[in-house]
């Protein structure tokens, strides 16, 4: 007889999907405590959905970030809930998109053995266009910027993470779109003021 | 590397205050042309040179700020673009050249390599795809690894060398095997039989050295079965091989830790695999078994088409079938012969060999490969086998898990989506009188596979949490990706897969779900053109009975209108259309019932009629209209036989334990309660509760739903103390599953009244005051509840409170009042408050009340207890 500490818990995903609506309206109900306990719930199942996006070879290359979100969405909340929970819900896989890929790329530069990494590179073994920035220096510079202004923070998150729109940043926020679209460009400022030019 | 906790910087940080400023001034500048910024910005920090500083920084960043963000979305894009997937194949791995891709899998790709010195070599290389070095694939590779490195046999594909590229990935070098699958290979050949069991038995015994060195296989299939043109077999593939671990081997049985379900190949795969069960040497047993059952009659064993997780519970409670009387023509010339000739070499001992490969319980199997190549070699050389026929005794054993888990769940649904959805498309292939549609579908059905399979990367063990990935997950995942863009292109494709999935969402009770999938099947079929006009139709129809199980009766009607108008409109066909027009018909008769109109019974009748017609009286479809039927039948008579006759036919197409099985079930021993027949209400009672326990698990609402129905049998039979066990664990599950429910209610009334027949008074008054109470706050004052504060009445009467049972019945009498409640059901508390007013001595205000019972009931006999009552009250009051 095999003994039973080998058997791993069997996670109930109805009851996660369940607990994960429950909290998003206790944090959209102003409960600053719920979005702490979503946010596992939450990383876990965007962990196992990049990965399996990564496994995917996609010839498309259509919005890949809000396909991702979407998926995410459906997996853990379902198909009806309201728009605006909705765009509350993405903010927060935003956020742990920012998480997820992170750790990837910590993953994959141990992995390489490279130690110091660059702060820009091309990585040329790709037809896609445009430059690629170092993930993990990215992410320390959005730490900095939350030591002055994290919403700011979020309005990056949301908009280059999360795939949102300017008005769906504006109902998670609840500031005016304006404010977002001046959230957004000061803060793009300020990361390309310290992460230097692009190549 | 925190930035909190930062080094200190030779320039001190703008506080919140500058930061601010900066933030304003930067605002009020992006605002002016280039050209004024720098001059405006010294003019704006007036003289504050840590301001100045900052801010013309930003300033020379801003024209940067809109690449930066694109740059940060094409990264993340990027990222989860398959991350850095290579699109060109590498030249060379290690000494080899790369010549061509010959396999793919969701973890690695396979290559054929060669080199030219020091020697001319021809290899296979495996090499991981990029972005998916995560530790535990790495591991899973590993494994692999060690587990060819310790396999040397001519009959295993070689493990030559391996390595890891300069991009960090690893990768194998193997022997490069030339050769066929193997039943490709045999009909090929034309092999008969007695040489497909050489052939067999050489692999036996390449998979029996294997499980010699602990490992076990797990994906045994002819395609990872190749035979060279010397006729040589070929074991490949490793990739979910699990390696035995020795110090826990008892007795040749060994216990692996994770099943790896998502794996394998479903028609290969052992019942245990599918489960989750523990995983043992008896698992390539099984393969090894449909390998042979295919091999000699060139069919699967079990098939799972269309079928829910169910009924392949059921396929797996019954033998296999045996191969001679699986042969066909084509097979049997494939093997030299006619079907006579190959099924008589078949019959026999060759069935009894593969059907002991073939058991359910792994330990009825043979007990290892080697015991197996042993009974085949005794075939060859017509000596006695060990197999032996079955012995219906162990039959009768039912192996229904308690506990099943969600892999077998998720496997079986997401195979009944695979094949049934494959199914359909082949059938409507060989409908189809056309070349070119036929080959139209044949690449539908070919997306669909890609599809489904697709869907089981999130059951991948590596990537779901733990090994349990449920049929909703898998089911989601495919929802949410036929929203997606991959099948836009075939609007038909993408149509059938919603509907199928609408089809499960349904059964899974899962009904907006099931409504939003179907609506848009409906809509996809629509831009699939006019081909598809009777495929939407059907779509249509499942809506309309999603629609009616949501209790949206003028939504179904309406609908359903619509549906019969278009059906008038299209080429009446009618032998062909008789069965769809059978299903509009009665759903509509379903629906109007709900409507209540009142000549249902007819048009359930006709559908019932068009359906015999149509589909023969051996029908699913048929049950469904005679259980309806009987439903609504007023003599009982006419209802039994329509039950019974819906009964054996579900039974016979669904097995024993099927939730319509049970559905009829329950509405037979209805009947049978009904018309006084307790014994049989019984047994079905009991037969239902046995079902649901094993499809719902023991501690489900609708289990105590059927121990409540048991109960009131068993009351009935006065048999209190067995009833009173019923409603005792009916009870106890409710509290658990619906605590505020007025099922609850009902069960804990039902348990309090069999406790006071049990003699217990003492436990039944709270039992009956925790059903009161919950009642109340459920729905307030209702009809119902002046009933149930009666009975409440009643115990504290019985049980000598008469304070507290005069307070109740007065306000019962007053709430029967106001509700205008009727005089026969105030007569029982009038007589019961005047009973035990009198008792007290009261007999000024007990004999108004007695009189104004005995007026409302003057029609009673002398010995009803009413009215026995009402006399005590008259003797003990006499002036």
């Amino acid at each position: 007889m095999s003994s039973s500490s080998e058997i791993e818990p069997d996670p109930n995903p109805n009851h996660t999907r369940h607990e994960v609506t429950r909290l998003l309206q206790r944090w959209m109900d102003g409960d600053e405590e719920a979005l702490a306990e979503m946010t596992p719930l939450v990383y876990d199942e965007l962990r196992v959905l990049a990965r399996s996006h990564m496994r995917r070879e996609r010839s498309d290359h259509v919005l890949q970030t809000t396909a991702l979100v979407n998926e995410a969405y459906l997996a853990l909340i379902g198909l009806q809930v309201d728009w605006r929970s909705r765009a509350h819900f993405f903010s927060v896989v935003s956020q742990m998109m920012r998480r997820v890929l992170v750790n990837m790329a910590r993953r994959r530069d141990a992995a390489k053995r490279g130690g110091d990494v660059a702060l820009f590179s091309f990585d040329d073994t790709l037809v896609a266009s445009g430059p690629r920035l170092d993930i993990v220096a990215l992410d320390l510079a959005l730490q900095k910027l939350a030591e002055f202004d994290e919403r700011k923070v979020k309005v990056i998150e949301m908009r280059c993470f999360g795939g949102m729109t300017i008005d769906e940043v504006s109902e998670v926020l609840e500031v005016s779109p304006a404010t977002v679209e001046r959230d957004l460009s000061f803060a793009r400022t300020w990361l390309a003021r310290h992460l230097g030019p692009l190549p | 590397m925190s930035a909190e906790t930062g080094p200190h910087e030779t320039r001190p940080e703008l506080d919140a205050d500058e930061w601010r400023r900066v933030e304003e001034i930067f605002h009020r500048l992006s605002e002016e042309p280039p050209a004024r910024r720098r001059k405006a910005a010294a003019e704006a920090c007036a003289g504050d040179e840590r301001l100045l500083h900052e801010v013309s920084a930003l300033l020379d960043a801003l024209p940067h700020g809109d690449d930066l963000e694109g740059a940060i979305r094409g990264t993340v894009d990027h990222w989860l673009d398959g991350a850095a997937e290579p699109l060109t194949d590498p030249e060379t791995i290690g000494p080899f050249r790369i010549l061509e891709r010959i396999g793919e899998g969701g973890l690695a790709v396979v290559y054929l390599a060669e080199r030219h010195e020091p020697f001319h070599q021809r290899v296979a290389i495996k090499l991981l795809k990029r972005g998916l070095e995560t530790e535990e694939i790495l591991r899973r590779l590993k494994l692999e690894g060690q587990i060819l490195a310790q396999l040397e046999h001519p009959n295993v594909a070689r493990l030559l060398d391996g390595g890891w590229t300069e991009d960090g990935r690893p990768y194998f070098i193997l022997e490069h095997v030339q050769g066929e699958p193997i039943d490709v290979y045999c009909d090929r050949r034309q092999l008969d039989i007695r040489a497909r069991l050489r052939l067999f038995h050489q692999v036996c015994v390449a998979v029996q050295q294997a499980h010699n060195r602990l490992v076990v296989h797990r994906d045994l299939k002819p395609s990872n079965l190749l035979v060279t043109a010397d006729g040589e077999p070929k074991l490949l593939d490793f990739g979910i091989a699990k390696l035995l671990d020795a110090s826990r081997i008892p007795h040749g049985e060994a216990g692996l830790t994770r099943p790896g379900a998502s794996w394998m190949t479903p028609d290969y795969a052992a019942p245990e695999q599918m489960s989750g069960g523990e995983l043992t040497t008896a698992v390539d047993v099984y393969g090894l078994g449909v390998l042979l059952y295919g091999l000699l009659c060139g069919r699967l064993p079990r098939r799972v088409a269309g079928k829910g997780p169910l009924e392949v519970e059921a396929l797996f409670d019954r033998p296999a079938k045996r191969p001679s009387a699986d042969l066909t023509a084509t097979a049997a010339k494939a093997r030299g012969g006619s079907v006579d000739g190959v099924g008589r070499i078949l019959r026999g001992d060759l069935d009894n060999l593969v059907q002991k490969a073939l058991e359910r319980d792994p330990k009825r199997r043979y007990a290892s490969v080697q015991e197996l190549a042993d009974d085949v070699r005794r075939f060859l050389r017509s000596e006695p086998l060990l197999a032996r026929p079955d012995t219906w005794t162990y039959r009768t054993a039912k192996f229904v898990r308690r506990h099943r888990t969600g892999v077998i769940a998720a496997t079986a649904v997401a195979l009944s989506l695979v094949l049934g959805v494959v199914a359909a498309l082949v059938g409507l292939r060989q409908a189809q009188h056309q070349r070119a549609l036929a080959q139209q579908r044949l690449q539908e059905m070919e997306a669909v596979v890609d599809f489904t399979t697709g869907m089981f990367d999130i059951a991948d063990p590596g990537e779901a949490r733990g090994s349990a990935v449920t049929a909703r997950e898998i089911l989601d995942q495919g929802a949410a990706r036929i929203a997606g863009d991959t099948l836009q292109a075939q609007p038909a494709v993408s149509a059938r897969l919603l509907d199928t999935m609408g089809r499960v969402y349904q059964n899974l009770g899962l009904y907006p779900s099931a409504h939003d999938l179907l609506t848009r099947a409906t809509e996809r079929w629509h831009d699939a053109g006019p081909d598809h006009r009777l495929d939407g139709l059907a779509s249509r129809r499942r809506l309309a009975s999603v629609l009616l199980d949501q209790g949206r009766f003028d939504a179904a009607a309406k609908l359903l209108d619509a549906i019969r108008a278009e059906e008038e409109e299209l080429d009446p066909h009618l032998d062909e259309r008789a069965a769809d027009l059978a299903d509009t018909l009665h759903l509509s008769a379903l629906v109007d019932r709900e409507l209540g109109a009142t000549e249902t019974v007819a048009l359930l009748r006709g559908a019932l009629d068009m359906r015999l017609e149509s589909l023969g009286s051996d029908h699913l479809a048929v049950a469904e209209s005679r259980n309806d039927l009987g439903e609504i039948l007023e003599d009982p008579a006419a209802a039994r036989s329509q039950f019974e006759e819906a009964l054996r036919i579900r039974r016979r197409h669904l097995g024993p334990n099927h939730p319509l099985v049970a559905e009829t079930l329950h509405n037979l021993a209805t009947n049978q309660e009904e018309t006084g027949d307790l014994e049989a209400a019984e047994r079905g009672f009991r037969e239902v509760l046995t079902i649901r326990r094993k499809v719902l698990g023991t501690v489900h609402r609708d289990v105590a739903v059927s121990l409540n129905n048991l109960g009131k049998v068993l009351h009935g039979q006065e048999r209190h103390e067995q009833a009173l066990e019923s409603y005792l664990e009916a009870v106890e599950i409710a509290r658990q599953t619906v605590p505020s429910h007025p099922i609850t209610a009902g069960l804990l009334s039902n348990l309090a009244l069999e406790l006071r027949d049990c003699n217990r008074l003492d436990d039944a008054i709270p039992v009956m005051a925790e059903a009161v109470d919950l009642r109340l706050s459920l729905f307030g004052k209702t009809a119902e509840q002046v009933q149930l504060d009666f009975n409440y009445a009643t115990l504290l009467a019985s049980a000598g409170r008469r304070r507290e049972a005069v307070l109740r019945l007065e306000q019962n009498l007053a709430d029967m009042h106001e509700l205008g409640i009727n005089d026969f059901d105030r007569s029982y508390p009038l007589t019961l408050l005047a009973d035990l007013l009198a008792q007290g001595g009261d007999c000024e205000r007990a004999r108004p009340l007695a009189a104004e019972a005995l007026n409302l009931r003057r029609d009673l006999a002398p010995d009803h207890s009413l009215r026995v009552h009402v006399d005590e009250v008259a003797a003990r009051c006499k002036p």
